[in-house]
């Protein structure tokens, strides 16, 4: 939480789905930081320490996402982490998503009003904006 | 006889042996009724004085010797060797009888001399030609004999048919060498006949051994066809050709080698009953196994004793696993050499021309059965690859359209929007939506067309793996204010399929009853019916034109009514629906009237109880 509002993480190697990810977020009343890989992810996750983190899975290497969602769980085992997923993605993986304790997958391309009505559900209504 | 040579005691030449013996025993029967026959007739028609009571006893003696030889036929027939004694025996039993008749029916002079001469014809049938010349040269002597007796102790002849002969001591001797002449013709014609018969009949035996031989042989070959062309798995294909070649040529092993991609090396393909250590030796270079590199070339080859030729690589190892003679022959299809086959002896064997073709016959069966299962294994590859493609490609198309559907959907949170703006956005994102469609209905295709082991597949609970789908289905229907209606009967219909195919097949079809049906009903139905399900997807739709009926299964078909109804699809689906169908071996069909409904009827086999 800063300033009252809740922080999302979000992680895509993608700018060009992190960049309307953040514009939607930020229009539901959200504060928003962003990394681009599993490694920068990890550091701005310790500074930003979010509410609920939104990354894709299946970023430079086969596994390097699900690798992260572990580090995260290791640093904070509350924070609801939400899986951005393509169809097919699951063919490459060899590990059982499901197994990973994710709070929920958001399907590409993002319905902003499922993405931001899960996450009211999730978090509580953010202050309103001063 | 049917108790007798029922079983196969008996060889073929004894059984020949056999028969003629019976035979004899049949006629001795009339011949005995004969000498008794004459007795009576004799007298009284010809006015023949004959001595009555010896002449029936020696028909008597003859009814007893063959009545022990008609009842101990079973005996004879099965102790090794009596038949030759048994034959010996009647003969002479019955050259008595016979000189005893002569004598008591007027000596030289009697008709019953002739008699000899059936014997003669008898004997060149059953004896060697040798017995043949001595049985006559013996018939001759008896009756020389008699001849003598006539002539110099006419009183000790009795009866006569004859009396001159009796009173011209000349006409004796005169019949006696007219016989004899006459017996050694007989005999003389008699052996040649059957000799040349015997040259027949043997030259037939020979024959149809030959061609038993030869049936036998193309019955194993079936088999080992069918055998190796059961699976399509390359290892066990060469374990079966090995086994099976092994048995055929009585070998104590075999070896199947196969060219690697260089050509110069043979790794060992299959094998039967060569030991580990043998196996692990070490790889072949063709150009140091000169038994090889011949075979190669396409000649058979064969080493009566593998420790001793120097074409052969590994001698001393070969000798420890016991192995002594090899035949090998190369393993050719379509003109491609694939290998080499071996069959190996544990004691030194010369194969004859029988066994070679043999081996090579199944060594090209083998490498036919073996080229289909490669041919198999690399398709299998390519499909893998082939949907792998698909996935891969799928994901990529996928993921530029998200970016730009997503930023589309920012569009509305970085500031208000002019009405016409938002109209062009929905546009793009109409159109996106159905690039959506229909990258994901090609990835159906892909995958739907994908070569597939039904039979290694896992049970499938249609009932079940429908249940996802239907509950989809209704709500969609109820969504739209449709009627959505079920009568299923699935309890216990099982299948070898997998779920997702199943899945594709009727959400596809329920997809379509309810985006085509603007109001009334959708019905799902299925049953069993003996070994198959039957299912039918009914809607009260807009229906099909009947030119349309058998083009809407073609990939990318759209009817021009679905496609003046605005309603967007791919015109893929109904084409993933029936190529699935086919690939599970089931049907599909459809009857459909316009404005008024369509329905799907869709036949599944079910898996064998």
């Amino acid at each position: 939480m800063q300033k009252g509002k809740h922080v999302i993480l979000c992680i895509d190697d993608d700018p060009d789905v992190l960049a309307p990810l953040k514009i939607i977020l930020e229009g539901g009343g959200y504060t928003v930081a962003t990394a681009p890989d599993a490694k920068q992810g990890i550091r701005a996750f310790r500074d930003s320490r979010p509410d609920a983190v939104i990354l894709d899975l299946m970023m430079e290497e086969i596994d390097a996402g699900i690798r992260l969602v572990k580090e995260i769980q290791a640093l904070d085992s509350k924070v609801p982490i939400y899986m951005l997923s393509s169809t097919g993605d699951y063919f490459h993986g060899a590990t059982d998503i499901s197994s990973l304790g994710l709070a929920g997958v958001f399907q590409k391309p993002i319905s902003s009003k499922i993405l931001l009505s899960l996450l009211r559900t999730k978090l509580g209504a953010p202050e309103p904006a001063p | 006889m049917a108790e007798v040579n029922g079983g196969s005691r008996l060889l073929p030449l004894d059984r020949e042996l056999w028969e003629r013996l019976d035979w004899f025993i049949r006629l001795r029967w009339l011949a005995a009724a004969g000498i008794l026959g004459g007795c009576i007739l004799g007298p009284r028609f010809l006015s023949i004085s004959l001595p009555i009571l010896p002449l029936v006893l020696v028909a008597c003696a003859v009814l007893l010797y063959n009545l022990i030889f008609y009842l101990s036929r079973s005996r004879i027939a099965s102790k090794e060797g009596s038949l030759g004694s048994a034959i010996h025996l009647q003969i002479g039993l019955d050259w008595a009888a016979l000189v005893c008749t002569i004598y008591l029916t007027g000596g030289i002079g009697s008709p019953v001399s002739f008699s000899f001469v059936f014997h003669l014809i008898i004997g060149s049938i059953l004896l060697t030609r040798r017995a043949c010349y001595l049985l006559a040269a013996s018939a001759s002597l008896l009756l020389g004999f008699l001849a003598l007796m006539t002539v110099f102790h006419p009183a000790l002849i009795q009866g006569s048919f004859f009396v001159a002969v009796t009173e011209h001591p000349a006409l004796a001797l005169q019949i006696w060498a007219g016989l004899t002449v006459f017996f050694l013709v007989t005999t003389y014609l008699a052996t040649s006949i059957t000799a040349r018969l015997r040259e027949k009949e043997a030259a037939l035996f020979q024959s149809e051994k030959a061609l038993g031989l030869a049936c036998r042989e193309m019955e194993s070959l079936y088999e080992v066809g069918q055998l190796v062309n059961s699976t399509l798995d390359v290892n066990e294909v060469l374990t079966l050709i090995a086994e099976n070649t092994a048995r055929l040529l009585n070998g104590k092993a075999c070896a199947i080698r196969l060219l690697d991609k260089s050509g110069r090396k043979l790794y060992i393909g299959g094998w039967h009953g060569l030991s580990q250590a043998y196996l692990n030796k070490g790889p072949v270079e063709v150009e140091k196994s000169l038994i090889d590199a011949e075979a190669l070339a396409g000649a058979t080859i064969q080493i009566l004793d593998v420790a001793e030729d120097v074409r052969f690589q590994y001698p001393e190892e070969a000798r420890r696993e016991g192995l002594r003679s090899i035949l090998s022959c190369p393993m050719r299809a379509k003109n491609r050499t694939l290998g080499v086959i071996r069959v190996y002896t544990g004691e030194p064997h010369v194969f004859g021309e029988q066994e070679q073709k043999l081996l090579m016959n199944v060594a090209n069966l083998g490498a036919i059965a073996i080229q289909n299962a490669r041919s198999y294994g690399e398709l299998l590859a390519l499909d893998q690859e082939r949907v792998w493609f698909a996935r891969t490609t799928h994901h990529e198309l996928r993921a530029p359209l998200a970016a730009a559907q997503g930023a589309l959907e920012a569009l509305g949170f970085a500031g208000p929007l002019t009405e016409m703006q938002l109209d062009l956005v929905a546009r793009a994102q109409r159109r996106i939506e159905e690039s959506f469609t229909m990258i994901r209905d090609l990835l159906d295709l892909a995958a739907s067309q994908r070569l597939e082991d039904q039979a290694a597949l896992p049970l499938l609970n249609l009932g079940e793996a429908l249940k996802p789908v239907i509950e989809s289905a209704r709500e969609q229907a109820l969504a739209k204010g449709l009627t959505f209606e079920e009568k299923l009967d699935l309890q216990g219909c099982l299948m070898r399929a997998g779920a997702p195919d199943v899945a594709r097949i009727f959400a596809n079809l329920l997809n379509n009853a309810v985006k085509y049906t603007a109001s009334g009903a959708v019905i799902f139905g299925a049953h069993p019916s003996d070994g198959w399900v039957e299912v039918w997807v009914q809607d009260t739709g807009m229906g099909i034109d009947e030119h349309d009926l058998d083009r809407i299964f073609k990939a990318f078909y759209r009817t021009s009514a679905a496609k003046a109804s605005g309603i967007t699809g791919t015109g893929l689906g109904l084409s993933i629906v029936r190529q699935v169908i086919e690939r599970l071996g089931g049907t599909i069909s459809v009857v459909s009237r316009p404005g008024q409904g369509t329905r799907f009827d869709v036949r599944l086999p079910l898996a064998p109880a």
